[in-house]
């Protein structure tokens, strides 16, 4: 793990709402490899949770309200449960506050557009904590597919799971209303956005999911995107419930790119129709910088503290991410039933 | 409207009973002790309340307006006294608080494990004995199922206890459990695999257990449930080694005999403290009672997730596979010629009452049990769900 590097530089000092599980194992280890960015004050409405989390981190001020943060804060990270997304971000930008929020950006676009305009009318920069942008292996799959290494452009697939076991210190996570949805909300918002921005816009799409009433754990999404010169056709799987290969493969004519979504740095290339394990045709151009992921929240950090201290325009913009929210709307507007073939065979219809 | 409460509801069975009471539009409570095991129950219009067995304050308050409970906790993942205490201390604290609260039916779900995993040879009605044997699992079926039977009697509390015999299907331990033997390359047919099977299909208990609550006749008894007939250990081995590849058939036969001097061969050979260690975390029995231990369980929660961090997904899956197939160059040698002899725990699972045939007329006459899914309808569900979750090979477990 990168030591964090000394500067003269006056730091940013940044606030971070909410300690759950994600401050906790992602901001907290991120800001502290990051050598401009230091956390000013902790918030959450467990007093007791933002002390531990301030002891263990070296952060000495801690509250239980977000109105009352210390007054040299330059910027907040909103990482608080996702329906206080919108309605937190908002507030901090009316004041002219810089806001890196969590994702999911917000529960839906109407939130998302209204959190953009209120940035956008208060020149504050709203930047989406939308973190594998910062990867290296998601980057250079993006420099791929600018610069044509693949060729034209045949399909992807992305899959992406794991038997759930994310330390939730809550259960707002399964709430519809409090989270927004499932899987989709949650694991679709990174993927997503790496999909559209790797491949375009979205042309049209088909989803279905497993929710019997409550929140899907698990869903499938038959996507077309825009593509480079023309549409792409692909398939992306999201689990609670299995655990998935947890690839992102695009092929093209000339050669196959393939992704590990939740490691910075695993990336393989190798010609399209070779034997993808066969050392002999892989491909080591992607030579990738080691990074772990506390680099990548690292990474993220420093890219919203030179927002703040240089101005400009954020790394990922409120607006940026609005087609992926968009999309994510759209999935739940038109959601059909995932097929569960285990409760539905031979004519036994046993789903609700 | 039907309002039923459900301890275990992350669980297997609690899972599935809650998919279906759902279903069958029963307004449906589910306990939830960790929330990071609620991903299934969550796809669900059940009320989740965060609560633990061994809260009372937190029970109390799930259970208040519920007309009947399902009590299904039990705590594999942990054992000796932790585990006994989940069992004893949760099933008095369940009973007292559905006591206080006037609930209608509790259902407790008890296991033909109270006879021991080697009951002596017979046909068992619900009259035979407790035999206490050591093990956690059956001695703590045993006590919890006296606690939950003493509150009827001494209180008046209605409760019916339920028998399952060897629960399988979607999401099910033993199903999972049994893949993982397969795909080691280390499942064997004792004896041929001749012993008896008392399979229960996970669809066919769940609706025991809602028909049991709406039994008049059923307060005060204990019955068995199990599928209408029983089969043999090889057929229901061999049906999920098919379910994964007809490549791992046929499987080696062995005796009783052969496999504990196996075990013994094993033991004379000294190995070393990282082979040993190494067993350990391939023995998921092993794997849980060392999780009673408190500071391993957090250590094991703080490396999971530091590894999910820290290192790639391929890495993780190569680390795991590394971890539970092989410990040296030497040992996978050794294991191509010669697998792990199965535990004795393992051995148990897979040869668990097979002298012994549990009698399930009491549940149809009573309940009007009628066990609709045979063994072959609860495989292709089972396979299906198998193939979905993608166990068929690597190390998806």
């Amino acid at each position: 793990m990168a030591k964090k590097e000394e500067t003269n530089k006056p730091r940013v000092r940044l606030a971070i709402l909410g300690c759950g599980a994600a401050t906790e194992l992602c901001h907290l280890p991120g800001a502290k490899l990051a050598a401009e960015i230091e956390i000013a004050a902790l918030v959450d409405k467990n007093m007791a949770r933002a002390q531990y989390l301030g002891k263990r981190f070296g952060v000495d001020r801690w509250t239980d309200d977000y109105r009352q943060l210390p007054v040299d804060v330059d910027g907040v990270v909103n990482a608080l449960p996702h329906h206080l997304h919108a309605p937190v971000t908002i507030e901090f930008l009316k004041q002219g506050m810089p806001v890196l929020v969590e994702k999911p950006m917000a529960l839906n676009l109407r939130e998302a557009e209204t959190m953009v305009r209120a940035a956008s009318v208060g020149g504050v920069a709203l930047q989406v904590g939308l973190m594998y942008r910062f990867c290296n292996g998601a980057c250079i799959v993006k420099r791929a597919l600018d610069e044509g290494w693949l060729g034209g452009l045949r399909s992807f697939t992305v899959e992406w799971g794991f038997v759930y076991d994310w330390p939730v210190a809550s259960g707002f996570f399964f709430s519809k209303e409090q989270a927004g949805g499932g899987v989709l909300i949650d694991l679709g918002s990174h993927v997503l956005d790496l999909l559209l921005w790797w491949l375009g816009d979205v042309v049209d799409v088909e989803y279905w999911d497993d929710s019997l009433g409550g929140v899907e754990a698990d869903c499938k999404l038959s996507l077309v995107l825009k593509g480079q010169t023309e549409p792409i056709n692909g398939t992306v799987v999201l689990s609670r419930l299995r655990n998935l290969k947890n690839r992102a493969r695009i092929v093209g004519d000339r050669f196959t790119i393939d992704c590990d979504i939740s490691a910075p740095t695993s990336v393989r290339m190798w010609p399209t129709g070779s034997d993808a394990e066969d050392p002999a045709f892989m491909l080591n151009s992607v030579s990738l910088q080691r990074q772990s992921l506390d680099d990548v929240y690292a990474g993220q950090l420093r890219a919203f503290g030179r927002t703040i201290a240089a101005g400009g325009k954020s790394a990922v913009p409120g607006e940026c991410v609005l087609g992926s929210v968009a999309l994510i709307d759209r999935c739940y507007r038109e959601r059909k039933t995932l097929e569960m073939p285990w409760m539905r065979l031979e004519g036994k219809v046993d789903q609700v | 409207m039907r309002r039923i409460f459900i301890t275990g509801a992350t669980g297997f069975i609690g899972g599935r009973l809650a998919e279906v009471a759902c279903q069958r539009n029963i307004s449906v409570v589910g306990l939830v002790r960790t929330w990071s095991h609620a991903a299934r129950l969550s796809r669900l219009p059940v009320q989740m309340m965060h609560g633990d067995v061994l809260d009372p304050d937190s029970l109390h308050e799930a259970m208040i307006g519920c007309d009947e409970v399902f009590h299904c906790a039990v705590d594999n993942r942990i054992g000796g006294d932790a585990h006994h205490r989940v069992s004893v201390e949760g099933t008095a604290n369940v009973m007292q608080a559905a006591l206080d609260l006037g609930v209608k039916r509790v259902i407790h779900l008890s296991s033909v494990a109270v006879y021991s995993y080697r009951p002596d040879p017979h046909t068992m009605t619900e009259e035979g004995g407790y035999r206490y044997s050591g093990d956690v699992y059956c001695d703590g079926k045993i006590d919890s199922e006296k606690v939950a039977l003493l509150y009827c009697q001494e209180h008046a509390l209605p409760v019916t206890v339920l028998r399952p015999t060897i629960v399988y299907g979607p999401f099910g331990d033993y199903t999972v459990d049994t893949l993982a033997l397969i795909r080691q390359g280390r499942m064997v047919l004792v004896d041929g695999g001749r012993g008896v099977c008392n399979g229960l299909y996970v669809d066919n208990l769940v609706e025991a257990m809602l028909l049991a609550a709406l039994s008049e006749q059923a307060v005060g008894k204990v019955f068995h449930i199990s599928d209408a007939s029983p089969i043999a250990w090889k057929e229901f081995i061999e049906a999920h080694a098919q379910a994964i590849g007809d490549s791992y058939l046929p499987l080696r036969e062995m005796t009783t005999q052969e496999i504990v001097a196996a075990r013994a061969q094993m033991s004379n050979h000294p190995i070393s403290s990282l082979e040993q260690t190494l067993r350990l975390i391939r023995d998921s029995r092993a794997r849980r009672a060392l999780r009673s231990v408190p500071a391993v369980e957090r250590a094991v929660g703080v490396g999971k997730t530091v590894a999910r961090f820290v290192l790639p997904a391929s890495a993780r899956r190569r680390l795991r596979q590394s971890l539970l197939r092989s410990s040296s160059d030497v040992q996978i040698a050794k294991q191509a010629e010669s697998p792990r002899p199965l535990s004795q725990s393992e051995e148990f699972m897979i040869t668990a009452f097979d002298k012994v045939v549990f009698r399930i007329e009491k549940a149809r006459r009573v309940l009007g049990y009628d066990p609709k899914i045979d063994f072959a309808e609860g495989m292709k569900r089972t396979t299906a769900w198998i193939k979905w979750a993608q166990l068929q090979g690597g190390m998806n477990t």
